[in-house]
């Protein structure tokens, strides 16, 4: 019972992190149709930040990162996605493909292929007795914040003027626009709240790993894509939902594989995966044709 | 649309043809076989990697190959010809290792450097063969980089995966540790090769047993359930047959769950580049070619080190750039002893060497086997954020002290 209950823990903290990277993904997808896979780009930025600034307060370092993340993603949006606004899918998804490259090549160019590490929020790496649960103090803290943010965007969607008009652009764009909504910055706004995510998550990730390497971007953002599907398209409470499903599954699996079979861990996930689409075709909490934020 | 077809015909059908004519092929393969000595410098073509992922690999040892000509060009070159390194960048694209490789043929190259990797070297090897060429991977650990694979004339100044692991799974047991966990990373045969061997050496030592091990995946974010289930096992040794940047995941999450037995590992930890990603590191050990901090036991090794750094100014980042320097010392020697760079005849050279005393150790091949299997390990230990040598160990056994 133990054991499970740690496993519960413990895909609480990785489904945490997948939600902070998959509702980067989702609120570009609400709002504009896009797929943004040049958001991993934005963590790995945020990770080589994290190690440009290691040598300040870790408070001052955690605002510059945020700040180079944010500034990335709004310039992402007026120097590339601006220009292809309404395209179709395919246009847009090209666009961020062709972005997550560029940006990889560039930081490849001056960073260099070789891993890094760096330690970042060491002093929450230990773990205290819960219940008799071991719990990392770096769990704590990603479930905490994860929760936080998430109450925090949900009060934002709801309770600002910005946030209403963010709503209304993700029901229907054009309507929003001839109703006097600002496109421009409803658009840029989504990129800056992304970009806010992106960067808090990759902080985590560099704590969690204590690596990076220009490539780092890669894996999240397919995770983060794959929960948005398995959650619900369109939705953002759907895409931290299915992050919390799919992070459990890698736990549960993790755990309990055969040692034979656990190399095939990540092919049983997506199986997983396509079985629960083959019974909720729209993801566990999505509906067709929904596209809310 | 006709017209574009049968444009694009011809130039395919002219392509093929100027590939035919112009490729280092039949004329120059058979020349290269039979070649006694060039008239100008003897070239070896670099087929490495000098951008991407690989490029971080490659380095170490292109750079201890120049050393190494710069070395035997001051005493006069190998039978009175200069040594020449002639470069093709393979883009950490095992597709462009082929083209790499053809290209530096064509250059006049009599003697193929290729990459530190199978996988990735591979191919630029088979160019080179192919054409009756010697080819030499200073570095790949993979069994595969030997005769059975490659065929007679591809060489690997590798120490073989199985031989490291053997010297630290022995290594382990003379610590006292007699239960042993593996975390096996199954993504590259240099890793699965490593955990085979240390298993196998291990269990057979009296007492001692593996009581339990796990797949580990580079792109775990989370290895929390992993370390529950080693916590569980009693161990009092893990054996980390993994690399980088996904070892210093597991290493950073373990020691943060508050499990401190020892680690041992394998020689793609050297360096001390990713010791920041788990401060305070302390029991933990691996294999390497030698120790790149000045504590080497051995003197040539320190003095190869502060030259490097010298010369390129910075230190070098793994002991790997030993066998750059090692695999021009092999081939001079052959070249000497075959008096030509014709392949078949500078092979039956290098398998004739016996043991060779190199830089990175005696290295020695046969006929049947063409990657180093009974080199020393040096054993590095790392506590408080500093790496030394601890032990020496050739074929299983411990031959010296630090």
């Amino acid at each position: 019972m133990s054991a499970v209950a740690q496993n519960l823990v413990n895909a609480l903290s990785l489904g945490s992190l997948y939600a902070l990277i998959a509702l980067g993904i989702a609120l570009l997808f609400s709002i504009m149709g896009l797929i943004n896979f040049a958001h991993g780009e934005l963590i790995m930025i945020g990770g080589y930040a994290l190690v440009w600034f290691a040598a300040l307060p870790f408070a001052m370092t955690a605002v510059l990162v945020a700040a180079v993340v944010i500034g990335c993603g709004l310039a992402m949006e007026r120097l590339a996605f601006r220009s292809v606004r309404g395209a179709s899918g395919e246009t847009l998804l090209m666009t961020s493909f062709a972005l997550s490259l560029l940006v990889q090549g560039g930081v490849l160019l001056f960073e260099g292929a070789n891993p890094k590490s760096a330690d970042v929020l060491g002093s929450l790496g230990a773990s205290v007795e819960v219940a008799g649960l071991s719990v990392g103090k770096l769990d704590f803290a990603i479930i905490g914040v994860t929760a936080v943010l998430l109450l925090g965007l949900a009060w934002f969607l709801r309770a600002t003027s910005l946030g209403v008009q963010m709503r209304a652009a993700a029901e229907d764009f054009r309507t929003a626009r001839a109703l006097g909504v600002r496109a421009d910055l409803v658009v840029a706004t989504a990129f800056g709240v992304s970009g806010a995510f992106a960067a808090i998550a990759a902080i985590f990730l560099v704590a969690s790993t204590g690596s990076l390497t220009p490539g780092m971007g890669l894996r999240p953002v397919l995770v983060g894509f794959v929960a948005i599907v398995l959650g619900g398209l369109g939705r953002l409470w759907a895409a931290a939902l299915g992050a919390y499903v799919l992070a459990l599954l890698t736990v549960m699996l993790q755990a309990y594989l055969p040692g034979g079979v656990a190399p095939y861990q990540d092919a049983l996930v997506y199986l997983g995966i396509v079985m629960i689409l083959m019974f909720r075709p729209h993801g566990i909490a999505g509906r067709p044709g929904a596209v809310r934020v | 649309m006709r017209r574009t077809v049968l444009l694009l015909t011809a130039g395919i059908l002219g392509l093929t043809v100027a590939a035919g004519c112009g490729a280092p092929g039949d004329d120059s393969g058979a020349s290269s076989a039979e070649a006694e000595l060039p008239d100008g410098p003897i070239v070896i073509g670099m087929a490495v990697a000098r951008s991407g992922f690989a490029a971080a690999y490659d380095l170490g040892p292109s750079r201890g190959a120049e050393l190494a000509v710069a070395d035997i060009n001051a005493r006069g070159g190998v039978l009175g010809h200069r040594l020449e390194l002639k470069y093709g960048d393979t883009k950490s694209d095992r597709a462009l290792g082929t083209t790499v490789g053809i290209d530096l043929l064509s250059r006049g190259a009599k003697v193929m450097f290729v990459t530190c990797d199978f996988d990735l070297g591979g191919p630029a090897a088979i160019a080179a063969t192919s054409k009756k060429v010697v080819a030499v991977s200073p570095c790949a650990g993979s069994s595969q980089f030997d005769v059975p694979t490659l065929g007679p004339l591809a060489y690997s100044m590798g120490t073989k995966s199985a031989a490291g692991a053997t010297n630290v799974a022995r290594f382990a047991y003379d610590q006292g540790y007699r239960k042993a966990y593996l975390w096996r990373d199954p993504s590259i045969t240099h890793t699965k090769e490593t955990c085979a061997a240390f298993e196998s050496t291990f269990s057979a030592q009296p007492q001692a047993k593996v009581v339990g091990s796990d797949t580990i995946q580079q792109k775990d974010a989370s290895f929390a359930g992993l370390i529950a289930r080693l916590r569980a096992s009693g161990a009092d040794v893990l054996e980390l047959c993994s690399y980088n940047p996904g070892a210093v995941t597991a290493l950073r999450q373990l020691r943060a769950a508050g499990v401190d037995i020892p680690v041992v590992s394998n020689m793609s930890m050297d360096g001390d580049y990713w010791l920041k990603g788990v401060p305070d590191l302390k029991d933990f050990y691996y294999d390497a070619f030698g120790s790149l901090y000045g504590d080497d036991p051995r003197t040539d090794v320190n003095d190869f080190f502060a030259r490097y750094k010298t010369k390129f100014g910075e230190r070098a980042v793994t002991s790997y750039a030993l066998t750059g320097y090692a695999t021009v010392q092999v081939i001079a020697k052959a070249i000497e002893t075959a008096q030509t760079t014709g392949g078949p005849a500078l092979a039956k050279a290098i398998d004739g060497l016996g043991s060779y005393e190199t830089i990175a150790g005696p290295t020695g091949y046969g006929a049947k086997q063409h990657i180093v299997t009974d080199r020393p390990s040096v054993i590095l230990s790392v506590a408080g954020g500093r790496t030394s040598p601890v032990a020496t160990y050739t074929g299983g056994r411990k031959t010296k002290e630090g």
